[in-house]
This record gives C-alpha cells, structure tokens and sequence, in this order.
C-alpha cells in the first residue's frame, strides 16, 4: 500500500494526471493520478488513507516548491488536475462521511473583478490538502459569501483581487461578512493585496502564496 | 536645442551620445485625458484598437506631446466595417470574436473564441481580423505625417502572441496545454505572431521607428510560465519576427512591454533581438534599478519604472521626488532610461499629481 500511495503522491506533485497523459515527459507510459486511485480503492485501501498519505503529501511538496519559484503556474495547475481527477473518485466517501475533510473554505474573486487563475489555483490546491471549497467565481459580493457561510457554519471565507482598483471592495465585505456572521474568519490574497492592507481592512489572515493559506488552514481545522 | 525624437534615439543608442535631458512619457486613461484637453484647449483624438486595452496608449497623441511626452504611439485601429453590438448583459465581441465586458476600469475578455481548441486544424478555421481593413492605418498615417520629424512613432502591436493567445484561448486551458504540448499551442502562437507581423510590417511601411511589443511573463514574485517552456515554444517565434521587420527596415527599434518579475527572462529577451525593455516594473524581484543597470544596462534602454499601482495614486510628492531621482540617476547614469509611469495613469491619480509627476521629472531630467 504504502509504494501505491507514495507513487500516487508523485502523480500529484508532478502533474501525472491518467495514463494517456504525456505530462510530465519522465513519466510517461505510467499510470496516473486516475489509475492509481481507481487502484488504491479496489484493493482497499481507506479513502481517508488515499487523500491523507497519497494526495496531500504531493500537494504540501508542490506548494512548497511554488512558493520557493522552484515550479510555476502551469506546473501547479497540472499537478492540482492530477489532483482533481484523483478527487473525483474520493467524492462518494467525503458525501457518504466515510472520508473527512478538514474543513470548509468559501472562495471568491471580489466584487468588481473577473480575474479567476489566483483563485482557482488556490481553490485546487486547498482541496488537494484536504479541504472542502466552495468556487463563488467571479465578481463576488458579500450578499454571496454570507448566503454561501449560511449554508456552511464554520467555513472560513477567502477573498482574491487581481486589481488595486477592486482590492478596496475587500474592506467593505470583510465588514459586512463580520457583521453579518460575527466570529466568521476572512482571508485576502492576490497579486495588489499584502498584509498592511490586510491589517488595515480588518482581515484575518494574507498570504502571497497557496501553501501560507494551507498552513494558516491547518491551524484553524485542527 | 535637441528634439524629442534626437533627445529618444539617444536614449535608445541609435545616436551617440547622452541626450539633454531624460526623455518622458506617459498614457493617460480617459477621464483624464479628457480632463486635460479641456483644460489645455486640446482636442483629444481616440484611436480604438482592435484590443480594447491597448486604446489609450495609441489615444491621445496630441494632447500628450502637449503635456510635454517626448514619442508618439499609434497602431492599427478597429475596422471602419466592425460595429460594437451589445447583447442583454451589455457584452459584445471584438474584432477577434472575443467576448468582452466592461469592467470598473477595464474591459475585460469574458470569452474566448478558441476555448475548445485543440489540433490545428482549429487554428488553421479561426479567421484573425484583416489587416487590410478599410481605416486600419488612417489614423497612423495622419500622426506619422504630422509627427514624423519632431518624434520618434512607435507602432504599438501589444498583446501581441502569448497575450493573445492565452486571450483566444482561455490562460488556465492554454497554461495546461503548453505543458501537455497539445496540438494546437505553437500552431497558434506561429498564427497569432503572422497576424502581428503582417500588422508591424503595415505599421513601418507607413513610416514607425519602433515596433512595441506587449506580452507579460511575469507575476509579482516570479514568471508566469518556466524559462525552458518560453525557450522552446515562444523564443523563436519572436526572434523571427523581429527578424522579418529588420529586413522591411533595418533600423527598426523593438521594444518589449512586459510586466512582473522577468528579470530571468531579460538574457533571453536581449539574444530575441529586443533592445528596449518597459515598463522596468517597479517593488518586484529583481527589478531594483541598480541590479537592472549592472545587469541589463549593456542590453537594453529602459522605460518605465514608475510604480503607479500605490507612489502615483497614494504617495507623497516628496516621495515621489524621491523615487524620480533615485531612478533618474540609476537607470538613467550615462544615458539609456526614458521615464515614465509603468502602466496607464488610471482615474486613481489626480490631475494635479499628474502634472506634479512631469514638472518633478523636468526639474530632474538634465544631464
């Protein structure tokens, strides 16, 4: 079990998705993020067990890789596909609670703003270490966080701007969230934002890159 | 006494010797250039783009040679037969089929044309616009004429392939496909580079200096895409580009825009044949002005550098003096620096602080 979850882990950290995948070029002709879950299930290995030692450790070890501009974008973005495709067969045992995950994230781009790629990278990555998100989208205001928060107690909430000229809006939602859903925790991230601007908005948490979030997460889902 | 367009070839190595003064230049976003044309009593002429980002940088000339801008910028304009048709949500498509929208401050690609592609079969089916359009280069042709003696022309091709194409495509699915070397992502960058030589070649018959090329590899920390994935899909598709407008004119200038830490990319950038480097991002790794004259100042001229994100919206004059000295005297020691904001001076920016940012550059500029 454990060479099958340790191979799965590497599909996730260096992109693999299935077998016909040609990415990354080292492993091609091995099977997948796809194939090895499917695998791994069948041969009965605990879903918990597949996410918790297979996915997540591949995930950690790329977010930590990103964060040291040691890999990039697309390279991120492959790996969280090989992540997602391996997520898909583990939803039933997360809907049936016979997997668990850590906690809820509520993700958004702020109202005002179209830009998605920071967001949904983030959105991958987190799922990949082991949370629930909830995808708002696009040019979301606090009337969506709050009715997303209402249906899911407890979650923290994540805002993304790509603009300085929307980044001003997070102020007013962090406000209205807070207000609205006291206790509720708010963290910003994108490329204007930092954690002065943070500070000053009454946010709770900045990070300049995914696995800052993760971490942040990690101490708050305990 | 020097011109501007003697004061920016110095600037930019094509004559010796250091020019009088720093040269300067500036885009202005609507409402302040209509702000400034009324209060100088200069019409304001707009240059639509067929990307609706790049308007203001080809907009406007008039007015900014007035404030005291040392280049003029033009490029190829919308079609006198394409017509803005909004639909229920008030989004419409643009010359290159891509859906657009208005967004607080900019307009902002909502659909890609090219979102399901993938052989190049479905490069070869997408019909870029026509550069031959009727009206495309009636509005260059009048700036060259009026003026060609006293400015440098730019002929700005920004968004110009990765940019184009990641909007054709969508970035995230075009991203991925580079990194899985799906069919179609050089077949469309090759395609994208054709459309923009065919507009840059137009551009430097009518009678530009310097073609302007615009594609941003950078984010704030780091670039977007791995150096060996530009060196193998991107380096020689604008290296041939700027080869093909060497030969139409040989002393065409290539300037690159490109936004975000790309500091790694610049060795790559020169070998492609560039040789001015904007907008010089300020407050990213690797840009500080001493670490890109050591390193680069050999390579490249450099424009831009200004941080207009938070010095020119929210900062003090002081510290804006401040900041204009420091890179006049770094980028700028023994010539090779053109000052300017590193993006569009959006409504953010006061008018005030708008000619506080020129007077404080003049004041500074002199050798």
């Amino acid at each position: 079990m454990n060479e099958l979850l340790q191979k799965l882990s590497e599909c996730v950290e260096f992109g693999k998705i299935n077998l016909a995948s040609s990415y990354p070029p080292q492993m091609k002709g091995q099977d997948g993020a796809d194939e090895l879950t499917v695998n791994a299930l069948e041969q009965g290995v605990n879903p918990q067990d597949i996410l918790n030692h297979g996915l997540m450790p591949g995930m950690e070890k790329v977010g930590i890789k990103f964060r040291e501009n040691k890999v990039f974008v697309p390279q991120v973005l492959m790996s969280a596909k090989a992540m997602s495709t391996a997520m898909i067969h583990l939803k039933p045992y997360f809907i049936s609670g016979a997997a668990k995950q850590k906690g809820t994230f509520i993700i958004g781009t702020v109202l005002g703003d179209l830009h998605n790629i920071g967001k949904n990278l983030v959105a991958m990555m987190l799922e990949g270490s082991g949370y629930k998100v909830i995808d708002l989208g696009t040019d979301v205001g606090s009337e969506k966080f709050i009715g997303a928060l209402n249906e899911n107690p407890g979650a923290i909430v994540g805002i993304s701007a790509l603009l300085t000229t929307t980044m001003i809006h997070m102020q007013s939602i962090t406000k209205e969230i807070k207000n609205a859903i006291p206790g509720t925790m708010v963290t910003i991230g994108g490329a204007p934002v930092n954690m002065d601007f943070c500070k000053k908005i009454g946010a709770d948490y900045y990070s300049p890159d995914p696995q800052g979030l993760v971490e942040f997460l990690n101490t708050k889902f305990n | 006494m020097m011109n501007s367009r003697e004061r920016v070839l110095r600037v930019f190595k094509r004559i010796p010797g250091l020019p009088d003064r720093v040269p300067i230049q500036f885009d202005l976003c609507k409402q302040l250039s209509d702000h400034f044309g009324k209060k100088l009593g200069v019409s304001v002429k707009y240059t639509d783009n067929l990307y609706e980002d790049v308007t203001y940088r080809i907009s406007a000339n008039e007015l900014r040679v007035a404030m005291g801008s040392d280049v003029v910028i033009t490029g190829a304009s919308i079609s006198d037969d394409y017509r803005i048709e909004r639909d229920s949500e008030g989004r419409w498509l643009n010359e290159y089929q891509m859906l657009m929208k208005q967004g607080d401050i900019y307009v902002e690609v909502v659909g890609s044309p090219l979102a399901h592609a993938e052989t190049k079969a479905d490069i070869d089916a997408y019909q870029f616009p026509n550069p031959d359009a009727p009206g495309r280069f009636r509005d260059a042709e009048a700036l060259i004429k009026k003026f060609k003696n006293d400015y440098l022309i730019f002929g700005d091709i920004e968004v110009t392939v990765f940019s184009l194409a990641h909007q054709l495509v969508g970035m995230e699915k075009l991203l991925t496909d580079m990194m899985m070397e799906t069919e179609y992502v050089v077949p469309l960058f090759k395609a994208c580079a054709e459309f923009q030589t065919q507009i840059g070649l137009r551009l430097i018959e009518k009678g530009v200096d310097a073609i302007w090329f615009g594609d941003d590899f950078g984010t704030q920390v780091s670039l977007i895409i791995p150096p060996e994935t530009f060196r193998d899909q991107l380096k020689p598709i604008y290296k041939e580009m700027i080869d093909r407008f060497k030969e139409a004119k040989p002393d065409i200038i290539s300037i690159l825009h490109c936004d975000g830490a790309v500091a790694n990319l610049l060795d790559d950038i020169h070998e492609i044949g560039f040789e001015v480097f904007n907008p010089v991002q300020p407050g990213v790794p690797g840009h500080l002005p001493q670490d890109m004259k050591n390193n680069f100042g050999d390579q490249f001229a450099f424009w831009g550098a200004i941080d207009q994100q938070d010095l020119l919206p929210n900062g003090s004059d002081e510290e804006l003096e401040r900041d204009i000295i420091e890179k006049i005297n770094v980028l700028g020691k023994n010539g090779g620096y053109m000052i300017a904001p590193a993006h569009i001076i959006q409504n953010d920016v006061t008018p005030e602080r708008v000619e506080k940012f020129i007077s404080l550059c003049l004041k500074h500029a002199k050798y």
